[in-house]
């Protein structure tokens, strides 16, 4: 189970208790005087639409930002988006949510709509709704303005404008022209102050020239830009779609962020004051590290009481979303959000003679751009921790990179209370994170593990009744990604969920699972691979059909993805990380029955993806064994039908039988 | 009585807390049992336990207390810790909020953090506040305890406070405290007191398990319930609905004549209410001539009245308009069943209403009807709560014949009411003599609506498909919804366009058969036929359906994949409730492909039992097969002690379901599907 940061992340979960009541208000939108619609949303009116194929619910008409930069650095961007419904379905985009806190205020807002059958509806400020962000967070100051336009129904245009004042500390904007639905215009017009300059960087899109009348004032249109729709385990969809960065480079220089090293730099002076210790933290580290005979051992009792001892709990206000607490303040009250935990870890291990650095990183893969440096891509904070040379044991951790300068350092994410010292999550795997040092910062490469330290090994004795009946053991044992995956289930589950998830694994079967001796080793131990025992029963199992005995070797678990199988599909399909499943099944068969066919064996590849399976018969018993290995993180969108024809071919050995005959 | 009987009614107590029994400067004893506990021996696994729990509420001085003392059991516990107090500033104040920290070694940590107040949600109207906390050091092992104190800001009703001055026609129910005693974790001990006012009668409903004993009054006027090991709320799949299933305990206030008289008091209210908006029957008696004719048949009329009544627009079932959608539409309310008849619109029940009132004219004996909608909670009629009643139906008796009708649901064909309206109970709105009879042979206002059979909800599914030599099938396939399952596809559609429509049906389709088929809709669907069955055709395509094994192919002879998949864990804890009966029918016609013949099909399968029945038979002709499937639930309630034969059932269902056919080559050298 991910564990939450806190971030001032763009998206937000929502509760869906609290949800309802915001649609209940929204409708209790109160009366304003209407007037006419503006003209840009006018002339949006009249565009015709082209013809798509696959029936969008809308299309984006216009897209476009007006930035404003002051001289005092202070910018004001007006936002206008005009959508035309197509389909009934398309009413959501009559809902608008505008995010903002302390230091992005909201100074104007409107809503309005043309209905097919004309007569324009506007609203304001006044209707909208002013709520927090149902997000997991305790306190902060995040909130979102949200907007219910009347009339936006199949055939009607709504559109809106807001403007909002930025944070002038950090002179940086972002333009995402490419939507869910198809974009006819979209605009971005920046006016920057005499003597000011810009730097831009595209993502996922072609660089467009920009149009100039003057000189600090710099147009960019693009036009038919096609949908990026939401895709089953595509990459994020920031990481996809096309996306516009800006950096104001002012003449006095400051909050540009022209290189990682600045954003680093801006970094280290935030958190400057917050790893002081104190002598109550000495001597929590002193009653910590007292039985650890060397570094390492030192560490891991570190890593694991701030991982497992400091409760999660995240209070942001105004900077707080960027600057973590003191550490002896995250100390006494045992919680803290993802830096607040870093911040604390890193101040213990200081007292040990270690040293280590943040690392801000985003908990969506791809989402960070080494183009672009900038503070506001990231969502997560992490440690990376400087192993002293020749330290004994470190060879074993997969989270460890050498860099030139600093030497051996060990990524850990101190907020995941699943993911062992020397391992990081999944997500953060193959990801980017900027190391900040004292007075700089690098962008570097997250380790990503090999599929050697994920792991799923399941055997299992079985033993086949000539009525059908299927009985026996199971011994799973799992390291790395799968065990911390297993752990968040098993160590939050109550023992009547901990044997439905059992039960579920088997996939469908005819009949319930009977489940007997269930126990765990290591499972609460987050350095040590889990493992996994159980006994069942399943009635029924083969069918009899005519004198023949049908019985399906994979008895266990499904491996086959049907994400191929849900439509057309354009994006890549991403995999949380490298992993090896392998799985042997030894089935005794009941006596008087011999193997009469057997399923063949199987080889199937895509890329770095390969899975191989083979039945076959060993004296009164059947043999069955697989393997899949998952190489890499991404199967990108040329090897996609590759993909389909792979998952199909794990899929039908799956469904394969041996056929048994009575003798 | 002295003042309006309406006014009181509007008049609602907002009624909180007494004397906090657990003084938050002095937290009552941890024992070293509590401290030691690592887990919850009837639960195991639970993240945490709630070792005791106090609810004072005194409704004289409008104040209600909360104490808490929470042991942490796993990691995923900690998260109680983070404390949320939600409340609305206009109508209560949140004060004296008190926590700690107890860790297993018996040092306990004072709260001492910020407390957040922040606005939830804001609109020019409404404010929604809360309160936050997190307590410190909080981990696994931890007792956590938080107290607060809910001052109420609206005062009493005055009919409480000085009931002398006020003299009763009827019953008067006033609601005091409400507690729901089970919660998500399991509770050890509860407290739960009240402190009423004085001059009034204090009762309660209790929803309990058995042995729980009920409130007790103490010596000071207050009454209390004490609760030990009350398990966590555990949810099942088809169990019913939550909120009423939970446990929980209302107390009231009884104001007025004696309750036995209550529900046929409140149908007479009620009744009498409604009266001027269904006005004179003789009024409308053109308007019922313009719709029948006298010769017509008593049920011929009422379905021409019950086609006139649907055809009045209902807001309710449009999208929810904004107050400017509203106002531009320019809406007016309706004061009268001729107004509704007059605008062709109507809100809430008016159309029922409408419906009531032309049945009348019409010479028919007819009364709205005010049911509990069983998809949110059963009737309970011990409980005088209205609010418990949330849906409205027709009655109607025609020829000694009794109809419940909804024409208020769109879709809803005559003769059938939405499956929460059915096998429910309610009262008639009407004023005495009822036409309804107990048991007992007394004349009652609570009636029962009729219970659905499977006739009401089925699904036939009739597929011809030719499977070819490397296990590929496609064929064309007719569904039709009958009853329920239209009416459920139809409402769900109603918003939609045809691309939404055939996108949901063909989804539906899919999801019947592996997932590499594809299922593409044919034709038209006869959405706005609701006196029909919905019909959809589609083609099908399966590529792997068959297994080759070498020498065989086998299949599953019933195509589609078992729907028997419920009842698969072994234990039951709640009741099991279905929302309707239902029966499936399917009928497929296999073409078999070349170079194959039929080694084995299974075996007929036949269970018939009050709770259901399932048959399934395959039969083997030249080139082709052909299997017929029925599976049907006859029940909607069923004690947990049924468990295992529904279950069974089910298992039974599951496996014959799964049945495979055995072709084997013949050894012809094509074995290809001829074209």
């Amino acid at each position: 189970m991910r564990a939450k940061w806190s971030w001032k992340a763009r998206g937000h979960r929502m509760r869906r208790r609290r949800n309802e009541l915001l649609i209940a208000l929204l409708c209790m939108g109160a009366l304003r005087a209407i007037g006419a619609p503006p003209d840009w949303l006018q002339a949006a009116y009249r565009e015709p639409i082209p013809q798509y194929p696959d029936a969008p619910a809308a299309v984006m008409l216009r897209n476009e930002q007006i930035a404003t930069v002051k001289g005092n650095g202070e910018v004001t961007t007006v936002y206008r988006r005009a959508f035309r419904i197509l389909r009934p379905e398309g009413r959501a985009y009559g809902v608008v949510r505008i995010y903002f806190d302390s230091e992005t205020r909201i100074t104007f807002v409107k809503g309005w709509s043309i209905p097919a059958a004309g007569g324009a509806y506007e609203v304001g400020e006044k209707e909208s709704v002013d709520s927090i962000l149902f997000n997991d967070n305790l306190y902060e100051d995040a909130r979102q303005k949200v907007l219910r336009i009347p009339g936006a129904e199949a055939g009607a245009v709504v559109g809106y404008e807001y403007e909002q004042h930025r944070r002038p500390s950090i002179l940086q904007d972002e333009w995402l022209f490419q939507q869910e639905v198809p974009v006819l215009q979209a605009r971005f017009d920046l006016h920057l102050p005499p003597g000011w300059e810009y730097g831009e960087f595209w993502a996922n899109h072609a660089a467009a020239s920009p149009q100039s009348d003057a000189a600090n004032h710099k147009v960019w249109e693009l036009k038919e830009i096609p949908a990026v729709k939401i895709e089953p385990a595509m990459p994020p969809w920031q990481a996809v779609a096309g996306q516009l960065f800006l950096r104001y480079i002012s003449p006095k220089g400051g909050g540009s962020f022209k290189s990682w090293s600045e954003v680093g730099q801006w970094y280290a002076q935030l958190a400057a004051d917050r790893r002081q210790p104190t002598a109550e933290l000495r001597q929590r580290v002193a009653e910590l590290t007292a039985t650890s005979s060397d570094t390492l051992a030192k560490i891991q009792a570190l890593a694991s009481f701030v991982q497992q001892e400091v409760r999660y709990v995240a209070v942001e206000i105004g900077i707080g979303g960027y600057q973590p607490h003191p550490a002896q303040e995250v100390l006494k009250n045992r919680y803290g959000d993802c830096k607040d935990k870093a911040t604390l870890l890193s101040t213990m291990l200081r007292e040990i003679g270690v040293e280590s650095f943040y690392v801000l990183t985003n908990s969506r893969r791809g989402v960070i751009r080494s183009e672009f440096p900038s503070p506001l891509v990231f969502n997560h904070a992490i440690l990376a921790i400087h192993i002293p040379a020749d330290t004994p044991g470190e060879a074993k951790y997969s989270s460890t990179t050498t860099q030139p300068r600093l030497g051996s350092l060990l990524f850990f994410d101190p907020t995941d209370p699943y993911v062992q010292l020397g391992y990081l999550p999944s997500d953060l795997q193959a990801n980017s994170g900027l190391l900040v040092e004292n007075s700089s910062g690098e962008l570097v490469d997250l380790p990503l593990s090999s599929i050697s330290v994920n792991t799923v090994r399941r055997t299992a004795t079985l033993e086949l009744t000539a009525s059908g009946d299927l009985h026996g053991e199971v011994h799973e044992t799992r390291s790395g990604d799968p065990a911390a995956d297993f752990r968040g289930v098993w160590l939050n589950s109550s023992e009547s969920g901990r044997k439905k998830a059992i039960q579920d694994s088997f996939g469908r079967v005819t009949t319930g699972v009977e489940l007997e001796d269930v126990s765990v080793i290591a499972v609460d131990k987050p350095n040590a691979d889990s493992e996994l025992k159980y006994a069942f029963r399943l009635a029924r199992y083969a069918t009899s059909a005519g004198g023949l005995l049908l019985l399906r070797p994979r008895a266990l678990g499904e491996w086959a993805d049907d994400v191929m199988e849900r439509g057309d599909r354009k994006q890549p399909v991403a995999f949380r990380a490298p992993t090896l499943r392998t799985e042997i099944i030894e089935i005794t068969l009941p006596e008087g029955y011999a193997v009469d066919e057997l399923p063949p064996p199987v080889e199937a590849r895509v890329g770095a993806v390969r899975y191989s399976s083979k039945t076959e018969a060993v004296g009164r018993a059947i043999h069955y064994s697989r393997r899949m290995e998952i190489n890499e993180v991404l199967i990108p969108s040329g090897q996609l039908s590759q993909l389909k024809s792979f998952y199909r071919q794990v899929a039908a050995d799956e469904k394969g039988r041996v056929v048994l005959k009575k003798q | 009585m002295k003042r309006p009987r309406a006014l009181i009614f509007l008049l609602n107590i907002i009624a909180f807390g007494t004397r906090l029994q657990v003084q938050a400067a002095e937290w009552p004893a941890i024992s070293k049992e509590e401290l030691t506990m690592n887990s919850d021996p009837s639960n195991p696994g639970a993240a945490a336990i709630i070792l005791y729990r106090e609810v004072n509420t005194d409704d004289v001085k409008g104040l209600e207390t909360q104490y808490r003392r929470i042991k942490v059991l796993t990691d995923e516990g900690k998260k109680y810790g983070d404390v949320e107090i939600p409340y609305i500033e206009r109508l209560s104040r949140i004060e004296n909020i008190q926590a700690r920290t107890t860790n297993p070694d018996g040092t306990a940590v004072n709260f001492q953090g910020q407390i957040f107040d922040r606005t939830v949600v804001k609109t020019r109207k409404t404010r929604v506040q809360e309160k936050a906390f997190s307590l410190p050091e909080v981990r696994k092992g931890s007792i956590l305890e938080y107290s607060y104190t809910i001052h109420a800001l609206e005062k009493a009703s005055d009919v409480l406070v000085n009931p002398q001055d006020y003299t009763f026609s009827d019953t008067l129910v006033e609601p005091s405290a409400t507690w729901l005693v089970q919660e998500e974790l399991f509770t050890r001990r509860a407290r739960f007191s009240v402190h009423p006012f004085p001059k009034v009668t204090l009762q309660w409903i209790l929803s309990a398990p058995r042995g729980t004993p009920p409130p007790n009054r103490q010596a000071d006027g207050s009454t209390m319930l004490e609760m030990e090991n009350v398990p966590a709320f555990q949810t099942e799949e088809l169990m019913p609905p939550e909120n009423w299933l939970k446990s929980r305990v209302s107390f009231y206030y009884l104001l007025g004549p004696l309750y036995t008289t209550y529900w046929g008091s409140v149908a007479g209210r009620e009744g009498k209410l409604l009266a001027p908006f269904l006005g004179d029957p003789k009024k409308l008696k053109p308007v019922v001539a313009s719709i029948v004719s006298a010769a017509d048949p008593p049920e011929t009329q009422l379905r021409k009245l019950y086609e006139r009544a649907q055809k009045i627009r209902y807001l309710a079932f449009e999208p929810a308009k904004t107050e400017q959608e509203a106002k531009r539409e320019n809406l007016k309310e309706n004061k009268s069943v001729e107004d509704v008849l007059k605008h062709q619109y109507a809100y809430g029940s008016e159309i029922n209403l409408v419906m009531v009132a032309l049945a009348r004219a019409a010479g028919f004996e007819s009364a709205p009807v005010r049911v509990s909608s069983r998809d949110r909670t059963l009737f309970t009629a011990e409980n005088p709560t209205v609010s418990q009643l949330n849906a409205n139906v027709v009655w109607v008796r025609a020829a000694s014949k009794d109809y419940f009708l909804d024409p208020a649901t769109r879709y809803c064909p005559f003769g059938l009411l939405p499956w929460a309206e059915t096998a429910t109970s309610g009262i008639l709105l009407k004023e005495g003599p009822f036409p309804f009879q107990t048991s007992s042979g007394e004349f009652t206002s609570i009636v029962t609506t009729p219970r659905p059979t499977s006739n009401t909800a089925v699904l036939e599914r009739r597929v011809v498909l030719q499977l070819d030599s490397d296990g590929a099938v496609q064929g064309s396939l007719a569904v039709s919804f009958v009853g329920q399952e239209a009416l459920e596809r139809r409402i769900a559609a109603a918003n939609m366009d045809e691309a939404g429509r055939k996108k949901a049906l063909e989804q539906e389709v899919k999801a019947w058969l592996p997932a590499t088929a594809a299922a593409q809709l044919q034709g038209p669907v006869n959405w706005e036929q609701a006196d029909q069955p919905l019909r959809a055709t589609f083609d099908v395509k399966v590529p792997d359906f068959a297994e080759a094994t070498g020498r065989r192919l086998l299949l599953r002879a019933g195509f589609f994949e078992s729907t028997a998949r419920s009842f698969q864990s072994p234990t039951r804890v709640h009741d099991i409730y279905f929302a309707h009966p239902y029966r499936e029918v399917d009928d497929v016609l296999w073409k078999l492909p070349a170079g194959y013949r039929v080694r084995s099909v299974p075996g007929k399968q036949e269970n018939r039992t009050i709770l259901g029945n399932y048959v399934m038979a395959v039969e083997n002709t030249e080139r082709t097969l052909h299997s017929e499937r029925q599976f049907s639930v006859e029940a909607v309630y069923l004690p947990a002690s049924y468990y295992a034969a529904i279950r069974f059932n089910f298992n039974l269902a599951r496996q014959g379901d799964e049945g495979q056919v055995v072709l084997e080559s013949t050894g012809a050298q094509d074995a290809k599907t001829p074209q």
